[in-house]
């Protein structure tokens, strides 16, 4: 009776949005084919709505949530199967899943067990991407030496595979050895010549002063602050470079707005405010994302998602991306088309700017507020 | 006050919702264990959320801004949310399956009860708004029962400004 009565919903949602499309009529039928457990269908709805309500928040959600569902499904499946007849491509798949499901000691396990029964090479390859996912997650030390460990066993097993050497790159940059990364980059971009994003990497290494970190200490620094996410971790054709300041300028724009930031390592851009306001604005929002960081890992909660603040000052609010952030300050609530943009911002490329009223280049050892207090 | 935030605690995925001081001491924190393993420590928590808060309103002290009213944290495995009220903080960890929008009306909620509370226990607790500049704040709440410990006359936004930092 139960099913009886879903699918003559589903058959009314199906009409409704036939007779006009709208962001209310995509969602009822989503929310219909997800109760009923149609979660292909009920993804391919959520897609094709987004397609043409893009940004719609609660679309994005239950489309977000579908996906999860599926990912849970294929899990269990490519488990019976790998109980029945394991192999390599089942292994593989299984480690992408969980890790994109963010179960890193699942995924562990999975490519332990893949590297126990088949020695594959790229078995110790996802070992290592599972470690260095669920450090990323916890910048616990302990989790730092084994995703280290993890990526030189693999680059034992594949000497001339540039993934784990990449690994370990990104995680030097974002833990701050820059002699470490550079002579990685150095040896990528041998391997991979004319790699854009290496070669940008590379040129960015050159003009940071070697910090004199060696693994023990910038992984006791990054287990107290969080680590700093500089490096991309996008694959290559994911992320384009563009002129962020006309996006910022166009938030920045709206009413009530008072500052749209975009912050990448130490520079922060930002469109609003002038001179040594816009400086202690950005220091400020930057500070205030850092301690964000780290109380989020602090209290087990994970990577930071975003961040709301608010007071007789307004509203703050900060999306966080891979290795960068959005910010908003705003005399009035921000909006879900202004959270979109803020959205859309983040892993994004910065292209060099010399402006040096849009942006403020914070130095790396810039003291907080509360430092400069004691 | 327990029975204000029984029902908080009782949503599915909020973890601990309750009072606890600026200080980070817990005043009522209802907290529930999810599992072996998982056991909340209430004063962690208290402890760190009061860290965090206090560290964001210093720095946005530095750029002459007052101290928030309430800041909210969403992570990869859930959010926390604060919210000031008089002499203390509310505070709700929860996971990731309540959403920040869910818990900030639910804090809300709880707040304006806390509200009601101190109002039909003492007339004189409608200048919490207003900060004292004659006696300090004392250092640790008393003893002597919850309301009495939000019921004392200070500023009404989360962590302080001393002087010269604003």
């Amino acid at each position: 009776m139960k099913r009886w009565f879903s699918r003559t919903r589903i058959r009314h949602a199906r009409r409704e949005l036939s007779t006009g499309a709208s962001p209310s009529a995509y969602l009822r039928l989503a929310r219909e084919l997800h109760m009923c457990d149609e979660l292909d269908e009920a993804a391919g709805v959520c897609e094709e709505g987004l397609r043409g309500y893009p940004g719609h928040l609660e679309l994005a959600r239950l489309s977000a949530r579908v996906a999860r569902e599926r990912l849970h499904d294929r899990v269990r499946v490519l488990r019976e199967q790998i109980e029945v007849g394991p192999r390599p491509a089942l292994y593989r798949e299984l480690v992408d899943h969980l890790l994109e499901l963010g179960d890193m000691p699942q995924a562990a396990n999975a490519a332990r067990r893949w590297e126990q029964t088949s020695r594959d090479p790229e078995a110790y390859l996802a070992l290592a991407r599972a470690n260095v996912a669920r450090y990323r997650e916890r910048s616990v030390r302990a989790f730092g030496n084994e995703a280290f460990e993890a990526l030189e066993e693999a680059r034992r097993h594949m000497p001339r595979d540039s993934r784990p050497l990449r690994l370990m790159q990104a995680l030097w940059m974002d833990l701050g050895m820059f002699a470490e990364a550079r002579s990685a980059t150095a040896e990528l971009l041998q391997m991979l010549p004319g790699d854009v994003q290496l070669e940008q990497d590379f040129r960015w290494l050159k003009s940071q002063p070697d910090q004199g970190l060696d693994s023990s200490r910038a992984l006791a620094e990054a287990e107290s602050r969080g680590l700093d996410q500089r490096a991309s971790v996008k694959p290559r054709g994911e992320q384009s470079p563009r002129d962020v300041r006309e996006e910022l300028r166009a938030l920045a724009d709206d009413a009530g707005v008072r500052a749209a930031l975009y912050l990448r390592g130490s520079t922060a851009l930002i469109q609003g405010p002038r001179g040594a306001t816009a400086e202690r604005c950005a220091r400020a929002i930057k500070h205030t994302l850092q301690s964000s960081r780290g109380a989020a890992l602090r209290l087990g909660l994970g990577q930071l998602e975003s961040v709301h603040v608010s007071g007789d000052f307004g509203n703050l609010e900060y999306l966080c991306g891979r290795g960068d952030a959005a910010a908003l300050w705003s005399e009035v609530p921000v909006n879900d088309r202004q959270r979109a943009e803020m959205a859309d911002l983040t892993g994004a490329q910065v292209d060099a700017i010399a402006d040096d009223s849009l942006e403020q280049d914070l130095p790396a050892e810039d003291p907080s507020p509360l430092d400069q207090a004691a | 006050m327990n029975q204000i935030f029984e029902p908080l605690v009782a949503l599915p995925g909020v973890r601990v919702a309750g009072l606890i001081t600026e200080d980070g001491v817990p005043v009522t924190l209802p907290g529930k264990a999810d599992g072996p393993g998982r056991e909340v420590d209430l004063e962690a928590i208290s402890a760190i959320a009061t860290q965090w808060l206090g560290e964001v309103s210093r720095e946005l002290g530095a750029a002459s801004w007052s101290a928030p009213h309430s800041v909210e944290l969403m992570a990869q495995h859930g959010s926390l949310v604060l919210m000031a009220v008089p002499r203390g903080v509310l505070l709700l960890l929860a996971d990731r399956g309540l959403s920040v929008e869910e818990a900030r009306l639910s804090l809300s909620g709880a707040a304006a009860r806390i509200q009601r509370q101190l109002r039909s226990m003492s007339p004189a607790s409608d200048s919490i708004a207003t900060s004292s500049t004659t006696d300090p704040a004392p250092a640790l709440p008393k003893q002597t029962g919850d309301s009495e410990r939000v019921s004392q006359g200070e500023s009404q936004g989360l962590g302080r400004h001393t002087q010269g930092e604003q």
